[in-house]
């Protein structure tokens, strides 16, 4: 293994030799690179350097530094030896671990590579293929950080590189990393202190210098420049001490700061300073001792920041806050300063005067404290709320003084605001006012007095300028005389006011005043532009000035109220005079003893009795005998006490009738308290009497008729809360009179609890709405404890404004029929009960009678094989005769549980195809021996062709058999045939199957109760003839069940025929049952009901032959069928199929018609379907209103239910039709006919209702009574006509009479069509003109469709 | 060739008595089982030809036990005719939907029972 080339063999030690000269020539280089690499900073001359002296030592040809670029992807060549020109600087290498430099600078490896050509790690780099290297060593440059780049050695040569290679070209990488680390630290430290240089240089406002530790400035950037006026040339070196002031120095300020620095760390240098030419800043600033890692001092670090105009500012605002605050204190007012919270933190000296409060009382809200505690709230929101918008505060309030006492201050604030405008502070005073609000309202009050005493009085004041003509007027004379409130008035404005008549009598009064510069008063009257004439005096004097001319001056009032007054006296007087004498009453005046002194006119003109006659007591002879009694004693004890003497008694007319008259009088009494006379009145009160009879009378009966009726009947005045009963409360409900308290709360506690609710709700909802009329059903305590079953209708009594006065009713014990009701539904479901339970006993018991039957046939049937087995034969007889009668016994238990079966609705149909013919023929061989035993012939009559039929083959063979048997049991010695034939009728497929025999038949009365479960022809036929009876309506009902039906002729004595017509294919509701098991549950194939396009009716009725005739029908009209006997499984089918039509029937079992319509139309998918009630029950209006489309009773009428389902075939409704009459009758009449039509109707009863409806959502048809009232049914279709929305809206008129001329003018050109509904045919032309409507193709559409 | 094996399940003595005896006369092999549990368990253990199976059975009804044994293959392939009371609405197609391969309803008509038994055998013999 030699690393060396070797061109030609040496010896060994001479190898050596040479092996140690290269090594140490190699440490030689090494050394000498690493003295260089230590002083050196240039990078690029050292890798340069490391390049020569590592290909020197590594003997290799070339060698090269690679850098590490950006990214990471390549190494660039930095440096270099024997590489060709433009490699160096140039040529860059992959720096992935696919080339050996690569591979070292990612690894941190050193990688030898003594085989390039055949290398397998790497590929060779196209560089190293360009100049031919064979051999190749990379150690990656790396110091502390980051690698920096690759050291390669590269020869041509062949030969080897070695471990001792590597770590000498790994020992230059080192060097070269240390210095690269070098380098780049020193670079950085140079580029912080250019930063940290260009910062302090960049800083002009803080002066920031450093001095060495004896306070000489060390450096001084522009900053301090600025600040100082010193040059860095200038100051550097110089003690710092000539930026101080002379005062500070003299004090030791900058020993002191730094020495206070060197012991804290920091000093505040906030005090004036000294620029170079001699001037003043004040400077805020600190100093900072400056320490080497040592922790020795060397310098202080000094800022410093000029702050004079602040501080400039500070201390003005300081000196004039002082001021101000002196200034403050030497006003009289209360001053104070406030945050801008409102808490005051400033008062002067006056406010602790007059408040008596410490600054600590005071201080922040304490001013609260000395406001009226009734008005400091008010106060402080409103002081808070100026606060808080910034607007000037303005209030005045009392403030509690040091004596305790209340004064009033005029308070105001205003906002202090600094140079930005923002306010910092708030100032405010309190001015005394106390006296000036004092002031003010002795003054306001006089003033109010005059201006009161001026208003009330209607005074108004003026002067007359007698020169100028000019007059100065208040505003009340102004007011008074109606002239304008302002601008100049002239004498003459004043006389235009003045009455006509009055006018000479004033122009003479003022004209002799100004002559005689006296005084005038004058009282005229007005005439005011509205015509009111009011009266007026005016009293002036006249005065002379001394400059000449004279001026009147005067006050003018109103005295037209008090003339008024005066004038109302005399016409209340009047009107006394006439009201006695309209109320036909008698005023007297009496002496203090009571006697009539003077004459009474008013007495005597309504007594007739002369003035003579009533003196004295004369007057009580035209009182009623019977009253006089009373009278005379009521007046005597009036006089006595002299008090209000109030009588009623009879007085005489002069015409000879007694009037009731009520009687009062007063005395008047003199001042020593003795009556002088009395005054009295007589008041007419006959006919308020008459009526108050009347009301009694009325009372009484209304009484009498409470007491005979058995309800209790009660007399709620709402008005009082006061509840009357009449005596049936007792006996009804066993209460005592003492027991009742006539209240609604007493009536109200006797109510059931779970009743009140409802019943009190009711009561309410009633008085509140408006209506009339309530009834309701509750359960009312009874004196015993229990309760009665209460029927209560009562009426609300109201007033005419609505409001109630009254609310009567009268409670009926239901309780008796209440029991009736519940004691029959429970015996009807009993009875139901008790028939599931018949039914399910019967079939449970048929069955168990079954089981031992079947054991004793077949143990029979055994025996018998046996017998003959072992020629028992003398048994045989007997054991057939038991065999057959236990058959007999089994044909009648299965007869029994069939009919319990059909009438159970279990029983099933099981369709199965079947050729007939066979069948006809098994079952003639099956009777054959029962024909015979009456000696009778059986005829088989087989039609040509029977082919096959679709049906349940058990059934059909019981049909058959049962016919048979019965046919054999009634013939005798005769003929009985059973014939079968195919038919044709009306295109369907049918089997008929025959049966006639010539036995005894029946009577039309018997064949009436033919197919009647349990009865035979009569009686005696059943001893005679044996069966249960059941066999007929067996027949019947599987014929039904199968689709068809069962016939019979017969006459007495000629015999019977039978006929079964079955369909040839089983209807397929026929199979399926309601009540099957879950197999049967599943819903019809979708496919199967799309191939059949013929629209689906469901009927759904609980008798089968109903079922089977209405299918028939509808089979024959196309439709296709489906049956359900009973709500139930019509309602599953229902949802099930979505029929287009429902013919539903109204009394059906478990769920009667009512409840499956109900159920329909809640059902939104099958809310659309047309439900048609086909019933006996006539209850057309509950159909139509539970949402049926039309109403067939039966006997179904044919032609009437294809109308109906032609109807209802179509695609959709003709729409929407809104039908107004006030008469419910008429509605209901024409809602019959409309919703047989296929329109859904909207109901109005008036036209506003109708205009609510149109509004939400317009018909497509209007119908329109029109004989409305209010604005009626014209006015109505006017306002439709002129709406352009519902102007297309086809409109039919119905009238119930007649119209006249006049109407049907004005009708024309509104509507289609005028319907008289009394008329005959009116129907059939409002139908025909509805079916028009309907097919009309272009009908108004409607602005908003129906969703 | 021997004669087919009939299981006959039925709970009422009288029935099983008198049919197990009138079959055995026809010359039929008949085991008995008395309730729907050894029915099922009688098919697993003496693979019967034909079981007579009435539905109206204690411990297992004859549905479940129908359905238990067509549910396995080593009796599915077993015919069963149901016997069913008449008087059940829907027992004929609970009994063929529980997978009886007939229906016989009750009281037993023996030749009727006879001819569908012959033509269970067949269809059985028939089958491949």
């Amino acid at each position: 293994m030699s690393p060396l080339p070797a061109p030609s063999p040496a010896p060994a030690d001479e190898r050596l030799a040479g092996e140690l000269a290269y090594r140490e020539r190699q440490h030689a280089l090494l050394a000498r690179f690493g003295a260089q690499a230590l002083k050196s900073t240039d990078v690029g001359a050292l890798l340069q350097t490391a390049s020569e002296l590592c290909a020197e030592g590594l003997r290799a040809e070339m060698c090269k530094a690679l850098e590490r670029l950006p990214g990471d992807e390549y190494l660039l060549v930095r440096a270099g030896v024997g590489w060709r020109a433009g490699v160096v600087g140039v040529a860059r290498v992959g720096a992935d671990l696919a080339s050996p430099a690569g591979f070292a600078l990612k690894t941190g490896e050193p990688v030898i590579s003594n085989h390039l050509g055949h290398e397998t790690r790497f590929r060779t780099p196209h560089l190293l293929q360009e100049h031919g290297v064979r051999r190749a060593i990379n150690v990656v440059i790396r110091g502390d950080g980051e690698a920096f780049g690759v050291l390669e050695a590269d020869t041509r040569d062949e030969g080897r590189f070695d471990q001792a290679d590597v770590a000498f070209l790994q020992g230059f990488a080192h060097l070269l990393g240390a210095a690269i680390d070098r380098t780049r630290a020193e670079a950085a430290l140079r580029e912080r202190d250019e930063l940290q240089s260009a910062v302090l240089e960049a800083i002009q406002d803080h002066a920031i210098f450093t001095t060495d530790p004896a306070n000489r400035v060390t450096t001084w950037p522009p900053g301090a420049e600025a600040l100082f006026h010193w040059s860095a040339d200038e100051i550097v070196g110089l003690d710092a001490a000539v930026l101080y002031t002379p005062e500070d120095l003299k004090a030791g300020v900058p020993e002191e700061e730094m020495r206070t620095a060197r012991d804290s760390g920091y000093a505040v240098d906030e005090r004036w300073h000294q620029r170079q030419d001699g001037s003043l800043f004040f400077a805020e600033g600190s100093v900072r001792p400056l320490r080497d890692g040592a922790g020795h001092l060397r310098g202080y670090l000094k800022v410093a920041r000029d702050i004079t105009r602040r501080k400039q500012a500070e201390e003005r605002l300081k000196s004039s806050e002082e001021q101000f605050k002196t200034l403050a204190n030497s006003i009289p007012q209360l001053a104070w300063m406030a945050n801008l919270d409102g808490s005051i933190y400033w008062f002067n000296r006056r406010w602790y005067e007059f408040t008596g409060t410490t600054p600590e009382d005071v201080q922040g809200f304490g001013w609260r404290s000395v406001h009226h505690p009734d008005r400091v709230e008010q106060t402080a929101e409103r002081f808070l709320a100026a606060l808080e918008a910034g607007e000037p505060w303005e209030d005045t309030f009392p403030l509690r003084g040091s004596d305790g006492r209340y004064r009033w201050f005029l308070s105001r604030a205003l906002p202090i605001r600094n140079a930005a405008g923002t306010i910092v502070r708030w100032f405010g005073t309190n001015t005394d006012v106390t006296e000036q609000l004092e002031a003010e309202a002795r003054a306001s009050e006089a003033e109010r007095r005059l201006q009161l005493a001026l208003r009330s009085g209607r005074i108004g004041t003026w002067s007359w300028d007698f020169d100028g003509d000019r007059v100065a007027a208040d505003a009340r004379l102004r007011e008074m005389f109606a002239l304008e409130a302002e601008g100049p008035i002239a004498i003459a404005d004043f006389f235009a006011r003045i009455h006509p008549e009055d006018m000479p009598r004033v122009d003479e009064v003022v004209g002799t005043a100004r002559r005689d510069l006296g005084e005038y008063d004058v009282e005229f009257r007005l005439v005011l532009p509205d015509g009111d004439i009011r009266w007026a005096v005016a009293r002036g004097i006249v005065t002379a000035r001394p400059t000449g001319g004279a001026t009147m001056v005067g006050v003018t009032w109103d005295v037209t109220d008090r003339r008024q007054a005066d004038a109302q006296v005399r016409h209340s007087e009047e009107r006394f005079r006439s009201v006695v004498e309209a109320t036909a009453a008698i005023v007297w005046i009496a002496v203090g003893s009571g006697q009539f002194r003077e004459p009474q006119p008013s007495w005597s003109a309504f007594t007739g009795q002369s003035a003579d006659a009533l003196r004295g007591w004369g007057w009580l002879d035209a009182v009623h005998l019977d009253d006089r009694a009373a009278t005379d004693e009521a007046w005597r004890e009036a006089v006595a006490s002299r008090a209000i003497y109030k009588v009623e008694h009879r007085v005489r007319r002069h015409d000879g009738e007694f009037r009731h008259m009520l009687v009062r009088a007063v005395p008047l009494l003199r001042a020593d308290g003795s009556v002088r006379e009395w005054v009295g009145v007589h008041t007419d009160i006959t006919s308020r009497k008459e009526s108050e009879e009347a009301l009694r009378e009325t009372e009484e009966r209304y009484r009498l008729a409470a007491r005979a009726t058995n309800d209790a009947i009660w007399d709620w005045d709402l008005t009082t809360d006061h509840i009357r009963w009449n005596e049936a409360v007792h006996t009804l409900f066993g209460y005592a009179e003492s027991e009742i308290e006539p209240s609604w709360s007493w009536w109200q506690s006797r109510l059931h609890p779970d009743d009140r609710d409802a019943v009190v709700g009711a009561i309410r909802a009633v008085l509140g709405s408006g209506e009339t009329h309530w009834t309701g059903e509750y359960r009312f305590l009874e004196a015993d404890g229990a309760y009665a079953n209460v029927l209560d209708r009562a009426f609300v009594h109201r007033d005419r404004g609505g409001r109630v006065l009254r609310m009567i009713g009268a409670m009926q014990d239901i309780t008796e029929r209440k029991r009736f009701e519940e004691e029959l539904a429970a015996a009807k479901e009993a009875a139901e009960e008790a028939n599931r339970a018949k039914s399910q006993f019967i079939a449970n018991m048929s069955h168990e009678l079954r089981t031992p039957l079947s054991a004793v046939i077949g143990y029979c049937e055994m025996i018998e094989e046996e017998a003959e087995d072992v020629g028992a034969g003398e048994f045989l007889d007997d054991l057939r005769k038991i065999n057959s009668n236990a058959r007999h016994l089994l044909t009648l238990i299965n007869d029994v549980l069939d009919i319990s079966k059909i009438e159970a609705g279990r029983m099933e149909v099981h369709p199965e195809d079947f050729a007939v013919e066979p069948v006809v023929t098994e079952i003639a061989e099956t009777v054959q021996a029962l024909v015979e035993k009456n000696g009778n012939a059986l005829v088989v009559e087989s039609g040509a062709a029977l082919g096959v039929m679709r049906s349940d083959l058990v059934k059909v063979r019981q049909c058959l058999l049962n016919l048979l048997s019965n046919a054999a049991k009634f013939t005798e010695q005769g003929r009985i045939t059973l014939s079968a034939q195919r038919l044709d009728i009306e295109g369907e497929d049918w089997l008929e199957f025959r049966v006639a025999d010539t036995g005894i038949g029946m009577t039309p009365e018997e064949m009436a109760k033919l197919f009647q479960r349990f009865s035979q022809a009569d009686a005696s036929t059943t001893r005679r003839f044996g069966g249960t009876g059941l066999g007929l309506s067996i027949t019947k009902a599987f014929a039904v069940m199968l689709g068809g039906d069962i016939s019979v002729e017969s006459e007495a004595g000629r015999g019977t025929t039978f006929t079964v017509r079955l369909p040839a294919q089983v209807p397929a509701s026929a199979s399926s049952p309601p009540h099957a098991p879950d197999l049967h549950e599943t819903a019809p194939d979708p496919e199967s009901r799309a191939a059949d396009d013929r629209r689906l009716v469901l009927v759904i009725d609980d008798d089968a032959h109903q079922r089977d005739l209405v299918s028939r029908f509808l089979t024959r009209e196309g439709f296709a069928v489906q049956t359900a006997n009973d709500g139930d499984a019509g309602l599953r089918l229902a949802r099930a199929l979505e029929p287009c039509a429902i013919l539903l029937d109204v009394m059906m079992p478990r769920m009667d018609g009512w409840s499956v319509l109900s159920a329909l139309k809640a059902d939104p998918d099958l809310a659309d379907t047309p439900v048609i009630m086909i019933t006996m029950v006539r209850e057309k209006a509950l159909g139509f209103s539970l949402g049926a489309s039309d109403y067939l009773t039966k006997p179904v009428e044919w032609p009437r239910l294809k109308a109906a389902l032609d109807r209802f075939g179509r695609e959709s409704a003709p729409g929407r039709a809104l039908m107004i009459a006030r008469d419910e009758s008429t509605r209901a009449d024409l809602r019959e006919i409309l919703v047989r039509e296929g329109w859904i109707v909207d109901e109005a009863a008036s036209a506003d209702a109708a205009l609510g409806i149109m509004e939400g959502d317009p018909p497509d048809l209007v119908l329109a009574d029109v004989e409305m009232p209010g604005s009626g049914g014209i006015g109505l279709m006017r306002r439709l006509r002129k709406n352009p929305d519902w102007a297309g809206i086809p409109v039919i008129a119905v009238s119930a009479g007649e119209t006249s001329e006049d109407q049907r003018a004005r009708l024309e050109g509104e509507v289609r069509q005028i319907v008289q509904t009394g008329e005959s045919g009116s129907e059939d032309e409002l139908v025909a003109e509805l079916r028009r409507i309907a097919a009309a193709p272009q009908r108004p559409r409607r602005p908003q469709e129906r969703g | 060739m021997s004669m087919a094996k009939i299981l006959l399940v039925e709970d009422h003595e009288e029935i099983w008595d008198f049919l197990s005896r009138r079959l055995k006369r026809r010359g039929f092999d008949v085991i008995l089982a008395h309730d729907g549990q050894q029915a099922v368990d009688k098919t697993r253990a003496e693979r019967p030809d034909l079981v007579l199976l009435d539905m109206n059975l204690p411990v297992m009804d004859g549905w479940t036990a129908a359905k238990t044994l067509k549910a396995e293959p080593a009796t599915a392939a077993i015919p069963i005719i149901a016997l069913t009371a008449h008087a059940m609405a829907g027992d004929r197609d609970k009994a063929l939907g529980a997978g009886c391969d007939d229906y016989h309803a009750k009281p037993v008509d023996f030749s009727r029972l006879l001819s569908q038994i012959d033509a269970a055998l067949g269809s059985q013999a028939a089958a491949p």
